[in-house]
């Protein structure tokens, strides 16, 4: 099963990646929509890549009232069932990542759903490398 | 909501503390398209000529690109746009970072600041939210203290943050302004216009987005620009080595800018390139502008030794042959020391290394007093004395203040012969390129309207060292034997295809070292991704045209403030001294001098071939020759009537022969 | 016989090598002698530099700071005290 690993010392902080995941899942581009997201130290140069670690036993999952959340079985992604999620946020709560996110225009929870295998996000960090699916 | 654009321009009026917005008209988008290009128009709207760059008349405009807030790569670029105190004419300065994305997803496309304020304030932008604040207790900080100042008072850490240093606040005439910490909007002193607004920064935070037309072409076209980036062959030297990695090449070509312009050539320039910082403990990280795919931009750490605890963006090429081989320094520490200081007092590099290197030709020559020096030991690779100029220069103090009016006012007050090494023309410092050793160049920097720098067209194709460059240089002429740096044929329609393409791309807010750098992404391919993106289409020709229109504009404004063809010159040492590493044996000013055959090569950016160049490029922009103002026919033309009715009234339309 | 001097940027620091050639020789020449000189372990480990070597697509080759490509590329002829230096390919500003 492939991973999407992100790699923090060789992170530019250019936020490509940000750019095109919002606007592969949301109609537009910005920071708030992105699944990925780089946390700045501007003034020492550091950037940090943050999103689902995709975890074995994952406490979103778990924290979940309404059985919104589950493993996608193909790329091993949390998916997020719209039709169930009730907008309660129990599953911000619990990842202690603080990579599940919410979309307050829908009150739906949001990840990383890795493109359904095909990440966008590493096509556009060829140079740099600091994210690759392997 | 528009396409690509937020469609907003948010004016701030300083003296009569009034906010304001506007909507960008359609029409100027496919007339400016954006960013330097609309910069150019509001700046034309706004004021008549002859205004004080340093008083309140003077407008200070932020420009965002088109294609900014997308994955478009590179299109992260903002520009900055005013009237410059140091020429007296046009300005634009472009800067990366991620300041021009932030103020977009704020919803303003452009901020326009007019007026002065009494005391410091600070604009706080937050969404749609404007505050004038009050900045007293940020005046004197540095720019690195300011951000985090900031961050803690607005309470957000991921606040974008633009921002003058002691430099701007203490009127240094090549005073930057800082963006994200450590990107420059470097040249030209925008940085001492904003010092004279008592504007200490802008502060902006936007939760917004940006929509494309067209999704599926916007997508498409952009991976085809990405793809042909990865493809070019120097594409991964770029993120490896930077710009930084141009030094070795430039110094064995004779063409790296050494002791003041004395030299194009420093032994053991390698200690102070590219590949050297790379394996040294000295580059922490690479970083990357605003949707940046390449990221070439270094951040460096000094952990040890005399400059222990530095720690800086850059060394930049242009700032390592300022600050090193300029003042004949192969010492990397000093340069990413002296780097620091510009990028936390907010200071134009290269402007600085210009002064500190005239300062040390004039020390040499003996031309400054006991009392002027203060003890100052300005000898040629003097590593301390350099750092320490810098501090000077930044704060006014002693020798510092004479330089920080620029080369031109500083050589006019000491004299003693020292116009003669200021490396300057229009009043601004020329940057690190040896046009005695590259003629399209040389007429670049002659007609660049903010004066003799490289980022109006970088016309790299002309060395013949890259394929891609050869390709681009046999499109433009026809022939790839013009792919070469000495030769006078061709570099006005080089020059020409350059600045056109240069302004458009400034203008969709790309970075200029997607194309012309690189050879992988043609104005085709950019006329693609703005067609997608705002949703109507957009051809090469019509883009390319844009960009002419841009130019053309830029140029008018020279035009009203009282220009003419006798600016469009060269630094005096580039005009009348050749190139010592290039000219071989004593008979080269014999040769210069009672030249037998004007097509031999001699290292010298003499008038003659001066004047033949600029002959050329006038005519093929059809503007009158003498003057070098563009005609009636040529504005009518390039649809800019608008700009005649003023030009006319000050008998500056000529006519046409 | 001439006496030529080549600058080889294959990593920061460049080796320097002076080389004697018959008159008239060119450019190519010159790299071929380089490279057996190289092959016969001079410059340290050569692997490395072989590469590089071998990558004439990949280089910038400037006599006396002029691209040979605006003189007669690789067929160039060389004359005594020349300065060859070979570089990988670059860019910026």
């Amino acid at each position: 099963m492939k991973r999407l690993l992100a790699h923090p010392n060789k992170c530019t902080g250019c936020r490509s990646c940000m750019l095109i995941c919002s606007f592969m899942h949301t109609d537009a581009c910005s920071y708030h929509g992105s699944r990925i997201k780089i946390v700045s130290d501007e003034g020492h140069g550091i950037h940090t890549p943050t999103l689902c670690q995709f975890c074995e036993d994952p406490p979103c999952v778990s924290a979940c009232p309404a059985e919104a959340l589950s493993k996608n079985p193909k790329t091993n992604s949390i998916q997020v069932d719209a039709s169930l999620c009730n907008g309660c946020q129990a599953c911000i709560s619990a990842c202690p990542f603080g990579t599940m996110f919410f979309d307050p225009e829908n009150q739906k929870a949001f990840t990383c759903d890795l493109c359904q295998g095909d990440p966008e996000c590493v096509k556009v960090c060829q140079l740099p490398e600091a994210l690759s699916y392997v | 909501m528009r396409f690509a654009i937020a469609g907003k321009i948010l004016h701030v009026d300083l003296s009569k503390r009034k906010i304001w917005t506007e909507s960008v008209p359609e029409e100027w988008i496919h007339k400016f398209i954006g960013s330097r290009g609309v910069n150019a128009k509001i700046l034309w709207d706004s004021m008549g000529s002859g205004i004080d760059p340093l008083g309140p008349e003077n407008t200070l405009i932020f420009g965002t690109g088109t294609l900014s807030g997308t994955f478009a790569p590179t299109s992260g670029r903002t520009t900055v746009t005013c009237k410059s105190p140091t020429t007296h004419l046009y300005l634009k300065t472009n800067v990366g970072g991620h300041w021009g994305t932030e103020l977009k997803f704020a919803g303003y496309d452009y901020l326009v600041v007019h007026g002065a304020a009494i005391t410091p304030v600070y604009l706080w932008i937050d969404d749609g939210k404007v505050e004038i604040r009050d900045a007293r207790h940020l005046w004197g900080k540095d720019v690195r203290e300011t951000t985090s100042l900031l961050h803690e008072e607005i309470g957000d850490p991921a606040t974008q943050v633009a921002v003058i240093g002691q430099g701007g606040e203490n009127l240094v005439y090549f005073a930057a302004i800082m963006v994200s910490v450590y990107n420059a909007a470097a040249r030209g002193g925008a940085g001492a216009v904003m010092g004279s607004k008592r504007l200490k920064a802008v502060a902006v935070r936007g939760h917004g987005s940006v929509k494309v037309a067209d999704g599926k072409e916007f997508y498409r076209s952009c991976h085809v620009a990405i793809k042909n980036s990865y493809e070019d062959a120097t594409a991964k030297f770029a993120h490896l080595y930077g710009t930084a990695g141009s030094v070795p090449m430039v110094n064995e070509a004779r063409a790296f800018p050494a002791y003041n312009f004395r030299r194009g050539y420093i032994e053991g320039a390698e200690k102070i390139g590219g590949p050297y910082l790379a394996e040294s403990k000295y580059l922490k990280r690479r970083l990357g502008c605003n949707a940046c795919i390449f990221c070439c931009h270094r951040y460096c750490e000094i952990k040890e030794g005399k400059y222990a605890g530095c720690y800086t963006g850059g060394p930049e090429y242009e700032t390592i042959s300022a600050l090193g081989a300029g003042c004949g320094s192969i010492d990397l520490e000093v340069v990413i020391k002296a780097n620091e200081l510009c990028n936390i007092y907010g200071l134009d590099t290269i402007s600085a290394g210009n002064l500190i290197q005239w300062a040390m030709e004039g020390y040499e020559k003996k031309i400054f007093t006991e009392q002027q020096l203060e003890g100052l030991r300005l000898e040629w690779g003097n590593g301390e004395v350099i750092v320490e100029m810098v501090r000077r220069i930044a704060h006014r103090q002693g020798l510092g203040n004479i330089l920080a009016d620029g080369v031109k006012r500083a050589a006019e007050k000491i004299g003693c012969g020292s116009e003669k090494w200021a490396i300057q023309a229009k009043g601004l410092e020329q940057s690190r390129v040896e046009t005695r050793a590259a003629f399209g160049y040389a007429l670049a920097f002659a007609v660049n309207p903010r004066g003799p720098d490289h980022l109006h067209s970088e016309t790299i194709a002309e060395f013949g060292t890259r394929p891609g460059g050869r390709r681009l240089i046999k499109k433009i002429t026809g022939d790839e034997k013009y792919a070469n740096p000495r030769l006078i044929e061709k570099r006005a329609d080089i020059v020409r295809w350059h600045e056109d393409c240069f302004a458009a791309t400034d203008s969709l807010g790309l970075c200029a070292f997607i194309n012309t750098s690189r050879f992988g992404v043609d104005p085709q391919q950019m006329a693609d991704m703005f067609s997608a993106a705002i949703g109507k289409r957009v051809t090469e020709e019509e883009l390319m045209e844009a960009g002419r229109r841009i130019l053309t504009l830029e140029k008018c404004f020279n035009v009203r403030e009282g220009a003419t063809r006798a600016d469009d010159v060269l630094p005096w040492r580039l005009m009348n001294e050749p190139l010592e590493s290039l000219a071989r044996g004593q008979d080269v000013m014999k040769a210069v001098e009672g030249k037998t055959n004007p097509e031999d090569f001699t290292p010298i950016n003499s008038p003659a071939m001066l004047n033949r160049m600029l002959d050329e490029y006038y005519e093929l922009h059809n503007w009158d020759k003498q003057t070098s103002w563009p005609y009636r026919e040529t504005l009518e033309k390039l649809d800019l009537k608008e700009v005649i009715p003023e030009l006319e009234s000050k008998g500056k339309i000529p006519r046409k022969k | 016989m001439i006496h030529v001097k080549a600058k080889i940027f294959s990593q920061a620091i460049p080796d320097y090598s002076e080389i004697d050639l018959d008159e008239g020789s060119s450019v190519e020449t010159l790299l071929v002698r380089i490279r057996e000189w190289v092959a016969l372990g001079n410059l340290g480990s050569g692997g490395h530099k072989m590469a590089f070597l071998n990558n004439t697509g990949g280089l910038v080759v400037l006599l006396n700071g002029m691209s040979i490509y605006t003189l007669s590329g690789w067929e160039t002829p060389l004359r005594d005290g020349d300065e060859v230096s070979l570089l990988p390919m670059f860019a910026g500003g």
